[in-house]
């Protein structure tokens, strides 16, 4: 057994029962086995590896089984008490009266796969917009929660971040995000009111909850597949897989990704689901996918994402030339060049290392001709 | 009762899950988790029962008729059980009271 077949496990475990082409009876041997519950636990995947160990996809002991449901039952003690948190922060958005829209995790384990206790996670996610983004933050202090990371320079986050991670006194992190992803990408998508789109409401606990519609939720899955991490992780390509095998309308989504120059994002995500899952993508997205050309823009700029060189800086200094006016990229890079000094001092850097930093990302991250 | 709706309580008041908790089901358990509790709470063993019965209202005595005859035992060997489980469920908020 190698991590190579190990990954390979993990995989087969988050294509359970989505008609992976080649899904065989998995064979761990004894001694990896503790290595394969870790993998399951670090992916968020208990709840379909209890599934696929009881049709027996693959082998446990009785031991094994006993851990693995432990291990399931803290993720979802914690699944839980994520679920009220956002019932808290969606009661005290509303009651400031900011619009906004619940993510991934609790919505898509309601509204899209056969049982909530399926999908786990361990955050919660909140869209805001950019206006309405230092109030919600200043709203949601009011249940205990701060910035984790001092932005460069005030109003920075709202302006020109993916979004800002707020952190509760129980360790509890809210996401609280502006668009979908760091980088060139989440910068196209937020040239789009992306709260324009009607709200998908679900019921959770003692009230209704305004998620992001089906097609919105699609794209969204499909940026953190793409972009979220390298290797890609599991729970976002399975997220993917199940709003594919559930429908919605693949037309609107390709016109959307496309007007936002977001297409290769699209196309990257449906290629690692048939790669890393095994589930091949058939019908117009299949097709259009299979069609699709990425342009040598997308190529470059994907590298700061989908290789093991990603890094936020390199990101940032790609997002420069996606701006859409000049004002926005001499603010967006001065404020990273010489950004605060309370950001300067949690960074342990000092202006000179910062300002070097800087001209070498721009220097590196060019454009292709 | 008065036309005011007041009056004398049943005697037999019935219990139902209240309906704004957080709840997971796996094969081995239940978790439930309240407004106002510090933690989830997990259901076992025979407290699964107890949960599964009360989907719908159910008295203390129709509630331990039904599981007695789950578990094919007289009501009454099974009735102080079944209440303490019972009990506790209220305490934490997650049943409600019908009348």
């Amino acid at each position: 057994m190698t991590a190579a077949t190990l990954r390979g496990a993990l995989q087969a475990i988050a294509a359970y029962g989505l008609g992976a082409h080649d899904q065989e009876v998995i064979r761990v041997d004894a001694e990896w086995r503790h290595l394969l519950l870790d993998g399951i636990t670090r992916e968020r995947l208990s709840g379909l590896a209890i599934e696929a160990s009881r049709s027996g996809l693959f082998d446990l002991s009785s031991a094994e089984r006993d851990e693995l449901l432990d291990r399931h039952d803290d993720q979802l003690g914690l699944d839980l008490v994520l679920e009220r948190l956002l019932c808290e922060a969606a009661d005290v958005l509303d009651r400031a009266h900011i619009e906004y829209r619940a993510l991934k995790g609790p919505v898509v384990a309601h509204t899209l796969y056969s049982d909530p206790a399926l999908r786990s996670f361990g955050d919660v996610d909140l869209l805001v917009s950019g206006c309405d983004f230092d109030q919600a933050i200043c709203v949601l202090g009011s249940l205990g929660f701060r910035r984790r990371f001092v932005e460069p320079r005030r109003g920075f986050d709202a302006r020109f971040s993916k979004g800002s991670c707020l952190l509760g006194a129980a360790g509890q992190e809210i996401d609280l995000h502006r668009t979908f992803a760091p980088g060139p990408y989440g910068t196209r998508l937020a040239t789009l009111d992306l709260l324009a789109r009607p709200a998908q409401h679900f019921r959770l606990g003692w009230r209704e909850i305004p998620g992001v519609d089906r097609e919105l939720g699609f794209v969204h899955a499909c940026f953190h597949a793409a972009l979220g991490d390298f290797p890609p992780r599991l729970v976002p390509l399975r997220d993917v897989a199940e709003f594919l095998a559930t429908g919605f309308d693949a037309d609107a989504v390709i016109r959307l990704v496309t007007n936002v120059r977001c297409a290769t994002v699209l196309q990257r995500a449906l290629h690692l689901v048939e790669e890393e899952l095994g589930i091949r993508v058939g019908g117009v997205l299949g097709e259009w996918s299979r069609r699709h050309v990425p342009s040598r823009f997308d190529r470059w700029a994907l590298g700061t994402y989908a290789s093991r060189n990603r890094s936020y800086g390199a990101q940032a200094a790609v997002s420069v030339w996606v701006m859409p006016s000049l004002r926005d990229r001499v603010a967006f890079a001065s404020a990273l060049a010489l950004p605060s000094r309370d950001y300067v001092r949690s960074r342990e850097r000092n202006y000179g290392a910062r300002i070097r930093h800087s001209v070498k990302l721009a220097t590196t991250w060019r454009p292709p001709r | 009762m008065s036309d005011s709706g007041a009056g004398p309580l049943p005697q037999n008041p019935s219990w139902i899950r209240a309906d704004d908790l957080f709840i997971r089901i796996t094969p081995r358990s239940v978790l439930v988790a309240t407004r106002d509790s510090a933690s989830p709470t997990v259901l076992g063993g025979g407290a699964i029962a107890i949960w599964n019965e009360l989907a719908t209202p159910c008295d203390d005595d129709t509630l331990v008729a039904r599981i007695a005859a789950r578990c094919s035992r007289p009501p009454a060997a099974l009735r102080e059980e079944v209440l303490a489980a019972k009990r506790e469920l209220c305490t934490i908020g997650a049943l409600i009271e019908v009348r």
